[in-house]
């Protein structure tokens, strides 16, 4: 972070906590207070508060879960769908495929708008961009009457090959825009050639589009003119006026400030390849982080629904703190994916809930009995009482069987990390392990034994890392447009470049870097291959199609389809070197004394900078608990984060 | 630790990793294949089998797959002496296969290079959507198998890694898109190459790849015990079905499937005497096109996350009649047994069911995979061959309206978006809608059938492997059946039925209705 900086306002809300980081002169305040889901804007400002209000020239960077709730609970806008004329079913159709291969009775998620609210229209394009027949005044005001018909809060258009050419969709959105209702495009939005997927993306963002605006609004008012940008499910921000555009694009945004800061740690500590590790109550992320770049896939999954904008590359396995333990039918032990949620939550709230994963990590000392510096006591005979039945079932001990459920939840989550890595070429064992979130660094080790891995970082603050993160991520902007031909790419690039910059300079970006992709294919063919937009791209084209689909055709002509730019912003002129901290240090190891039963304790603040403790040990502070597991160092660097290795 | 506590956590821990093994091989296939119908349809799958060729761990794609790949795989290792880099592919349907476009490659794990006998064996299974044969696609009704395309008995297609080139030349001289048919095989191997680095990689955690063999056998018995514990809350009893399957067999009757279904206890026995001999037109299941049908039967009554790995069906016992078109025997065709044949076992083991737990079973769905191909004429265009299965009406259920429009029990392959068709084929997607009343009325009302209308902007080579056009899906417990499906040609002003099963030239402006079924309803309406 530049030196000079004005104070800035990191805040995360989760389904839970709200999670608020405060950067300024002074130094760094993290905190946690309750979410406020009904009126989800007084948590936000009730965190301003908790970390001393609003200072002048204070900037706050927020990731919500508004949008995502919303989804998730099916409390959105009545929509109506505007699609080409013989595809109004295409919502409940889908790619006809079935949820779950194996039931009875075959099913799929129900779409976002209600039976009889799909509107068509007498239009088509063909798949080259040429407008078949284009929408009449007649239509059109025929297509208006019916959809006012059906009374909708949010408008979704979604043509066929709109993505090709979007006139139609233009003139269809100028026409209904008077309804007095937000309208969303799908190619404004995605360039995902699948009608069904980007349909299915426009759909979110018009379901999520009025609880956004209104949020937004409470925000802005609530903040009295403070500049506010909204984290966005690609790891970048944007201005609240983009939320307004593209709300869907907020969706699954706190993951994502969880990445950025982990890639800003890896940029201070010098590590060339890192998997972050965020293991929250009820799942675990993991993202392959190397070098500057983080993974960006086309497409983000919200519950059930897959959208067609950019997400960061997570992968996902319903395992975490919160998740219940079984023992199914055939006699296999179970870590997820039911999950206790925060309401009973784990046996050890005393609440009723079932035996969970924290409920063996706090039987076993991996956890202290109280959380959050003490504020939050757990109750370890609940917890005893609630294993008594697997472990008979199991005819295990309470203890043998809590050591089984650690190991089987390190297997679990492993999972996520090999999808992360191997399953895309990548040898997890060159890269560093980045634990956060509530109950990451507790599992940290033990999973990364599993993978050979030989280095796990656990940051300060683990359990509030996404709210920092939202400090660290970058502005981002970016669009991309088809082309007819490659006379003039150069000039389209420029104009493309330009509004990008105009963009994020709008949103107060005094450093822009931008980078120009194109979509290019063999001329016939319906897939394209991205790549850098250079003067020499087609000879590119040919070695990429090579490597991605076994053969390339160098005498095939090639024809570019589309060009992107996508541009990265930041406030400050200074490049975001901060302290480079010595990633192998030398450390002197410090011995502490351990109880007769379970790991010995330390408090983090305990751990000076070179000093190294050796496992098992319980590292506690206020927002997280880091375990190191026997034959395992753990080693305080410069800038407090944690560093684990297994003694050779 | 004591040995059951022990036992409960290896199992979770073993599943884990060799699940991820074949998830691995079948993520690395999808992304690497080159036609729509793997990468998009994602119509493969992938699994990890012990020496002896028990399969122990599946990536679950594609449920035809589940039973009859480990029939396969036996028979390449029962043929051929597989050495260390090795790749055999094998399509024979009268030893394990399904139907001709089901092509399995095959790779041995050694733990040492001089061991004869593998630690492991590997396979991926993809359908390809060309294997040569009369008609492009490789999927029309044909007199025999010949007629249907390329067979391939177990044959070393790779030797230590290195494709043989002579056995390259025969298999793609006989294909149409040779390119892309390389493109694919290529891509099984190399997912098969990256189960086996995998494997090798968690033996070096383990200890060696044999003791992880001998561990991973440990999971047949847990499988077993799920299925068993299943099929114990169950109530006992026999019941039959007999369903017809729309065409003559050999002698010229009308073709029938007749099952028995018993449940005793903690077993379960399916008896299919008293089906028809063979058929023509390719509508013959070979005995593991059969065997995974009702593999998928036990499967379902199976709680959710059940292992999908040969110890499941340990206590079942399925009887097919020799020689009957359940258990075809070359030279008989079989590309519609996979499909169409699969699906109506399914629903006959449905309707005993029902019979035996009423309160449980819902009615058949729409019973046909609606197959059909299209490719180029010799005077046209040309462009690559197009294959899809349609989605149609889902069965109602004693609590539920059947689901519309969907891909049921035997297979589950998404459809080609239009957009992509439309870049790549000359043709244009004017409907894709739910079939209005279309739905088995009941008590619970059947899912609805598609209606896809396409309009050819070329002369194409059209070919149907459909079912459910003379006979309805039938409702139960007093419910409706569902409609029945069709396909129309319209030329101009005219429209003409096409046969359910058959190929016809079609020209440019020509249009293509396609109607699928719908599913039965459930109990009588109120």
């Amino acid at each position: 972070m530049g030196a000079g900086d004005a104070i800035r306002i990191g805040i995360d809300t989760g389904g839970t906590f709200t999670d608020v980081v405060l950067h300024g002169p002074a130094g760094r305040v993290a905190r946690k207070v309750p979410s406020t889901p009904e009126h989800p804007a007084d948590g936000f400002l009730a965190a301003v508060q908790e970390v001393g209000g609003l200072p002048a020239e204070a900037r706050l960077h927020h990731g919500t879960t508004v949008g995502t709730n919303a989804v998730l609970t099916r409390r959105g806008a009545r929509l109506v769908l505007v699609t080409t004329a013989g595809f109004e079913d295409l919502p409940w159709i889908g790619r006809g495929n079935r949820d779950d291969l194996h039931a009875l009775a075959p099913s799929r998620n129900p779409p976002l708008i209600g039976d009889g609210m799909s509107v068509g229209v007498d239009e088509r394009i063909d798949a080259r961009g040429e407008i078949l027949r284009a929408p009449g005044r007649a239509t059109l005001a025929q297509v208006r009457a019916a959809v006012a018909e059906r009374d909708p809060e949010a408008i979704a258009l979604c043509l066929l090959h709109a993505v090709r050419n979007d006139e139609n969709e233009r003139a269809l959105r100028a026409a209904l825009q008077s309804l007095g209702v937000p309208v969303h495009a799908s190619a404004a939005l995605s360039a995902d050639p699948r009608e069904f997927e980007r349909m299915t993306t426009v759909m979110l963002d018009a379901f999520v589009s009025p609880t956004l605006r209104a949020y937004v609004a409470a925000l802005l008012e609530g903040l009295g003119g403070a500049p506010l940008t909204i984290m966005r499910s690609d790891g970048g921000r944007m201005a609240p006026s983009e939320v307004e555009r593209a709300p869907v694009r907020t969706l699954l945004s706190g993951p994502a400030g969880g990445v950025a800061a982990a890639r800003s740690l890896t940029a201070r500590l010098g590590v060339e390849r890192a998997l972050s590790f965020d293991v929250g109550g009820t799942s675990t992320d993991v993202a392959w982080i190397e070098g500057d770049d983080v993974p960006v896939r086309p497409s983000l999954r919200v519950g059930p629904f897959e959208a067609g904008v950019p997400s960061v590359g997570l992968e996902t396995v319903g395992a975490g703190g919160g998740s219940e333990v079984t023992l199914d039918t055939g006699g296999a032990l179970r870590v997820g994916p039911a999950s206790a949620g925060a309401d009973p939550g784990p046996a050890c709230y005393g609440r009723g809930g079932p035996f969970t994963l924290t409920d063996a990590w706090l039987l076993t000392g991996r956890v202290p009995a109280a959380l959050l510096g003490g504020d939050f006591a757990l109750n370890k005979g609940a917890a005893r009482e609630a294993a008594k039945p697997l472990a008979a079932a199991s005819k295990s001990s309470v203890a043998a069987l809590c050591e089984g459920v650690v190991r089987v939840a390190a297997s679990t989550t492993a999972r996520a990390l090999r999808a992360a890595s191997v399953a895309r070429g990548k040898d997890p064992r060159d890269a560093a392990l980045i634990a956060f979130g509530g109950a990451g660094p507790v599992l940290a080790a033990e999973t990364a034994a599993l993978l050979g891995m030989q280095t796990v970082l656990v940051p300060p603050d683990p359990g509030t890392f996404a709210a920092w993160g939202t400090l660290l991520a970058p502005l981002r902007a970016d669009v991309s447009r088809v082309v007819a031909s490659e006379r003039g790419l150069a000039s389209v690039a420029r104009t493309l470049q330009t509004e990008v910059r105009r963009t994020l300079e709008r949103e107060g970006a005094r450093r822009v870097a931008l980078r120009v992709e194109l979509d290019a294919r063999y001329a016939g063919q319906a897939f394209e291959v991205t790549l850098p937009y250079e003067r020499r791209w087609q000879s590119e084209f040919h070695g990429r199609h090579a490597a991605r689909y076994g053969f390339a055709s160098a005498d095939r002509p090639v024809e570019a389809v589309r060009l992107r730019v996508r541009g990265e912003g930041w406030e400050t002129v200074d490049a975001d070197a901060g302290v480079r901290v010595l990633a192998r240090p030398r450390f002197t190891t410090r011995r502490l004394t351990r109880p007769k039963r379970g790991p010995a304790r330390l408090m983090r603040a305990d751990l000076a900078p070179g000093r190294r403790v050796v496992g098992p040990v319980r590292i506690e502070e206020r927002t997280g608990t880091t375990f190191v597991p026997p034959d395992w160092f753990a080693g305080g660097l410069d800038d407090g984060t944690l560093r684990m290795e297994p003694r050779r | 630790m004591t040995s059951r506590a022990g036992q409960a956590i290896e199992l979770a821990l073993l599943r884990e990793l060799l699940e991820s093994v074949a998830d691995e091989m079948a993520t690395v296939c999808m992304r690497t294949a080159v036609s729509p119908n793997i990468k998009e349809r994602r119509d493969l799958s992938a699994a990890v089998f012990d020496g002896a060729g028990r399969m122990v761990a599946h990536a679950a794609h594609i449920p035809v797959h589940l039973g009859a790949m480990p029939l396969s795989v036996r028979t390449v290792l029962g043929t051929i002496a597989l050495g260390p880099g090795d790749v055999a592919l094998i399509n024979d349907p009268y030893a394990g296969g399904t139907h001709l476009p089901d092509i399995t490659a095959v790779l041995p794990v050694f733990a040492h290079p001089r061991e004869r006998t593998p630690a492991f064996v590997l396979g991926v299974r993809a359908h390809h959507a060309d294997v040569g044969g009369a008609v492009p696609g490789s999927m029309a009704p044909q007199g025999d198998v010949f007629a249907e395309g390329l067979r391939i008995p177990p044959l070393r297609w790779m030797r230590a890694g290195v494709e043989d080139r002579d056995v390259t030349a025969l298999l793609f001289a006989n294909m149409r898109d040779p390119d892309e048919r390389h493109a694919d095989l290529a891509a099984q191997a190399g997912a098969l190459r990256r189960g086996r680095r995998r494997l090798e990689h968690i033996a070096e955690r383990e200890g060696s790849l044999s003791a992880l063999a001998t561990k991973s056998r440990v999971l047949l018995a847990y499988a077993t015990r799920i299925a068993r514990a299943a099929l114990h809350e169950l109530p006992d009893g026999t019941e039959t079905a007999e369903l017809p399957l729309e065409v003559p067999d050999v002698h010229g009757d009308p073709a029938v499937i007749r099952l028995a279904l018993t449940k005793r206890g903690s077993r379960l026995e399916v008896d299919f005497d008293g089906t028809s001999p063979p058929v023509g037109l390719g509508m013959n299941a070979t005995e593991a096109v059969t065997h995974s049908a009702v593999y998928y039967f036990l499967r379902c009554l199976c709680p959710p996350g059940t292992p999908a790995n040969d110890g499941l069906m340990d206590g079942v016992h399925v009887r097919v009649p020799a020689g009957s078109l359940l258990a075809a025997d070359a030279p008989h065709p079989v590309a519609g047994g996979n499909v169409e044949t699969s699906q109506r076992i399914v629903d006959a083991l449905w309707l005993a069911a029902g019979s035996l737990w009423p309160g449980r079973m819902p009615a058949p769905g729409s019973g046909s995979m609606s197959n059909w191909t299209f490719g180029p004429v010799a005077d046209g265009p040309s462009f690559p061959t197009y294959y899809e299965t349609l989605p149609g009406g889902g069965g109602a259920g004693p609590a539920w309206d059947g689901a519309d429009a969907i891909q049921q029990h035997m297979t589950n392959t998404r459809s080609t978006p239009t957009e992509a068709l439309e870049a790549r084929w000359p043709v244009r997607v004017e409907r894709m809608t739910r079939r209005p009343d279309s739905g088995g009325p009941g008590r619970h009302v059947g899912g609805t059938g598609l209606l896809r209308e396409i309009r050819f902007l070329a002369p194409a080579q059209v070919a149907c492997l459909m079912t459910r056009h003379d006979e309805a899906p039938p409702g139960v417990a007093g419910g409706g059946p569902g409609a029945r499906g069709g396909v129309r040609l319209v030329r101009g002003a005219h429209a003409q039925r096409l046969e359910a099963r058959g190929a016809v030239r079609l020209e440019a402006g020509d249009l293509l209705r396609i109607e699928t079924p719908g599913g039965g309803g459930w109990g009588a309406r109120v």
